[in-house]
């Protein structure tokens, strides 16, 4: 988060104080009494439950430091045992804690880790063989020999030659598409399809997709010809 | 009794890939139940040979590893009955498989199959060690080069380092023309070298390039002096006594030319 030491967190039950660092403890307690005088007339006349997170206080000390909390905000201050805040009080006011940049971060670790698509833009060759926990998405081509295996969708910009696994742990709704799809060997979930011995004259270059349909994989273009 | 052979060089790119297809072919066609081990993990090449790369779904890593059985992963050939293929993994490292591994894979696979013919990867690393650690008899492919044949001289003393001293020289890609010419070592020339027994002979043939871009080994193509050749290996490995072949005889050249010197 940040490198401060003390951080206040305010939740509905009440304020949480996380002391991020092990330090002496007469240094912990002037680090709180400083933060909470910044704020004095924020909690003036309220009675405060404060808790402490990050490092094991001793009651004596606990309660040293809620005294001296009560001395510095003007109010009183009762103390919080093993706090275990269930939302924030506010979502704006948590927020107010990240900067600009964290808040993007946060925005593509979401589209990142909870989309699980992982993306590459170089031809995959020969003894090459990618694993995604979700999707993959190649902009280039595979060539023989190469394997993809996805528990998602695979897409492919570029031509595949080589062995290509969707939907790995069995998801049946996974599905396979290329711009010129001639893969060694294709699988969707169980279901399993090899090209044909013979060279295939009927195949275009046209874009096309693979899906499973009454337990057996279909391959159609994916842009269908208008009558 | 079954035999597991091991084909192997040294030296790259001097066949040891087309003679094991050809031999497990040949073999399969006189009725034998043969398997191809490719050991060449990262490089597989047998599969695309014989055609059936596109029927893999288990490797030999998986079989040594215990993820499938070797009844699973043996693929078997879509024209010769009696023809499987184990082939190697390509997306693993050849320290994937321990010695120990191939031993215990070669007496499992002793029970099921006439012949086991292990395709050894070029090099004397950790593949060549795999390759030849459950094999009872060596073949070693060499070519009419001096740099072919000093590979085999350091392979034939590896074998013999791991105690296998049934072993079998194959010269691959003899040129009659340039070997009359005195360009090319003659057959007699690589024995005086190696000192080891012959086990046959295959001429160069651009056959061979054309059956290994299709996946079909020569050793079917009754027109094909190199499939010539790979016949009478598998004759001889089957314990019958073929005459060597006679490389000027077979060539349209050749024949004129006997006829003009009975003439003479």
């Amino acid at each position: 988060m940040n490198n401060e030491t003390i951080v206040l967190k305010l939740y509905k039950e009440g304020m949480v104080v996380y002391i991020t660092k092990e330090l002496p403890f007469e240094d912990i307690k002037n680090l709180v009494c400083e933060k909470f005088g910044k704020s004095e007339n924020f909690f003036k006349g309220l009675p405060l439950k404060v808790g402490f997170k990050g490092i094991e206080l001793s009651f004596e000390q606990l309660n040293d430091l809620i005294g001296a909390i009560s001395n510095s905000i003007g109010c009183k201050a009762v103390l919080w045992e093993n706090p275990e805040p269930e939302e924030s009080f506010e979502k704006e006011e948590s927020k107010k804690d990240l900067s600009g940049e964290e808040i993007l971060d946060n925005a593509f670790k979401i589209a990142i880790e909870d989309e699980f698509t992982k993306f590459y833009t170089k031809t995959i060759r020969s003894g090459q063989l990618l694993e995604s926990d979700g999707n993959i998405v190649v902009i280039g081509d595979v060539n023989p020999g190469a394997e993809l295996v996805a528990t998602g969708n695979i897409v492919i910009m570029g031509s595949v030659k080589g062995t290509v696994h969707a939907g790995a742990k069995g998801n049946r709704e996974a599905i396979v598409a290329a711009l010129n799809l001639s893969p060694t060997q294709l699988r969707i979930a169980d279901v399993i399809t090899r090209s044909p011995d013979e060279e295939d004259t009927l195949h275009g270059a046209a874009p096309e997709i693979a899906y499973i349909k009454n337990n057996h994989i279909f391959i159609e273009e994916i842009l269908q010809k208008r009558k | 009794m079954s035999q597991v052979i091991v084909i192997t060089s040294g030296k790259g790119g001097v066949g040891k890939t087309t003679t094991t297809a050809n031999l497990g072919v040949g073999l399969a066609k006189l009725g034998k139940k043969v398997v191809l081990i490719d050991t060449d993990i990262g490089l597989r090449n047998l599969d695309v040979v014989l055609g059936l790369e596109n029927r893999i779904v288990y490797d030999l890593v998986d079989v040594v590893t215990g993820v499938c059985k070797p009844k699973q992963a043996a693929i078997k050939d879509k024209r010769f009955d009696g023809l499987f293929l184990i082939p190697a993994a390509q997306t693993k490292d050849k320290d994937a498989v321990t010695v120990e591994q191939m031993q215990e894979l070669c007496e499992k696979l002793k029970k099921e199959y006439d012949f086991i013919i292990i395709d050894c990867p070029a090099g004397i690393e950790q593949g060549f060690k795999n390759a030849i650690a459950g094999a009872d008899k060596a073949l070693i492919v060499t070519t009419p080069e001096v740099s072919a044949v000093r590979d085999a001289d350091r392979i034939i003393g590896l074998l013999e380092a791991n105690e296998i001293y049934d072993h079998y020289l194959i010269i691959n890609r003899i040129r009659p023309d340039m070997v009359r010419r005195g360009d090319m070592m003659n057959v007699d020339d690589i024995m005086e070298i190696l000192n080891i027994n012959l086990i046959g002979i295959v001429p160069d043939d651009q056959d061979i390039i054309v059956s290994t871009n299709k996946g079909e080994p020569a050793v079917v193509n009754p027109k094909s002096m190199a499939g010539q050749g790979y016949r009478n290996i598998t004759e001889r490995l089957n314990g019958n006594n073929v005459p060597l072949m006679d490389l000027d005889s077979n060539t349209l050249l050749g024949k004129i030319k006997k006829i003009f010197s009975k003439k003479q």
